[in-house]
């Protein structure tokens, strides 16, 4: 489509079993733009910064309580920033439910960052029946954001961590199932 | 599939202001805002607030919106039909009275070839005292700040 470009092999998400190529390598970066259903962009390398922020940052779930992102400490960490009022959000959730199921036995953890109202988050949820747990965060992640990877602050963006904290996905845009599954393979 | 021209920078969606450029005029008496909308993104109709001097007169801009002929319905998976603005428009917002004016105004619009969505953006523009004729772009945001509201969320 149009200006976008397919591609390169350093933009794909690594495997676990690549993952030893990257780690202590601190941000190796790698930027391209896609025709995987959108423009987007991912750079790896060591997390820091906000992102080592969100690591230990608490937030509000949907059943009331809260929430550290360090309860899934150990897994692969799939963060995704997300809202209703953000058509492709939704779009992609459906993918993210499958690969949770798919994925759980081998280490994959979704959480789901909503910025947005509690309300339509919930309905929203309950019509997806999303496997995964949904955490209600302030519009200051928007700005938080800006600084892992996406300078605009726009949604959807997503972030895979692996069990060592290594940022190993930055993604500005839909995130794909088989992207995903290739992690894992 | 021909290539959208300014769709999107080589390092990533356009900045708000570059998807969205907004400027206001003033002329006759009358308000007046010319909204850009770059190729390939568009503007949610329903997500637009307008307020002047802190008074929301949204109902009265919406209804003008809803006439408009660049509206058009986009379906969304989750929402149905809705209306969306995938081209530029001018629209009068409201005629003036007050010495001072501020106008405030929220949108909220995506990316359809980043495949992404912008937050809600609120801008301010100000008419000065004494000024009777402005043409676009004189009336510039007084501030630039991006913020999510959520009344504005769905």
């Amino acid at each position: 489509m149009g200006v976008l470009t397919e591609p390169d092999d350093t933009s794909r998400p690594i495997s676990l079993g690549k993952r030893a190529l990257i780690l202590g390598t601190a941000a190796v970066a790698a930027c391209g733009a896609g025709a995987w259903g959108g423009y987007w962009w991912l750079t790896r390398g060591a997390i820091k910064g906000e992102e080592a922020k969100l690591l230990t940052a608490s937030f509000e779930a949907l059943d009331g309580k809260t929430t550290p992102i360090s309860t899934w400490q150990g897994k692969t960490l799939i963060v995704n920033f997300w809202a209703t009022w953000c058509g492709p959000c939704r779009e992609e959730m459906p993918e993210f439910v499958k690969a949770q199921g798919e994925f759980a036995a081998k280490g994959l953890q979704f959480v789901g960052i909503a910025i947005d109202r509690r309300a339509p988050v919930e309905r929203f949820a309950k019509e997806l029946a999303i496997n995964y747990p949904i955490l209600l965060g302030d519009a200051a992640w928007l700005e938080a954001v800006k600084t892992m990877g996406n300078p605009q602050g726009v949604l959807p963006f997503t972030l895979v961590i692996s069990p060592t904290n290594e940022v190993m996905l930055r993604r500005v845009g839909k995130l794909k199932y088989s992207e995903i599954a290739s992690i894992f393979a | 599939m021909a290539p959208v021209v300014g769709a999107s920078t080589a390092d990533g969606p356009l900045p708000v202001d570059e998807a969205f450029p907004v400027t206001a005029s003033f002329v006759k008496g009358k308000l007046a805002l010319q909204v850009g909308v770059t190729p390939g993104h568009y503007l949610y109709r329903d997500r637009f607030e307008f307020r002047v001097d802190g008074k929301d007169v949204g109902a009265s801009v919406t209804s003008k919106l809803a006439r408009m002929s660049q509206a058009k319905l986009k379906n969304d998976p989750t929402f149905g039909k809705t209306t969306v603005f995938d081209q530029s428009f001018s629209l009068d917002v409201v005629t003036l009275s007050s010495a001072k004016t501020e106008l405030e105004l929220v949108f909220q619009g995506c990316s359809e070839v980043a495949g992404i969505c912008y937050p809600p953006a609120k801008r301010f523009f100000t008419l000065a005292a004494g000024t009777r004729n402005a043409p676009p772009n004189e009336l510039q945001p007084t501030s630039l700040k991006s913020l999510f509201k959520p009344q504005v969320s769905q």
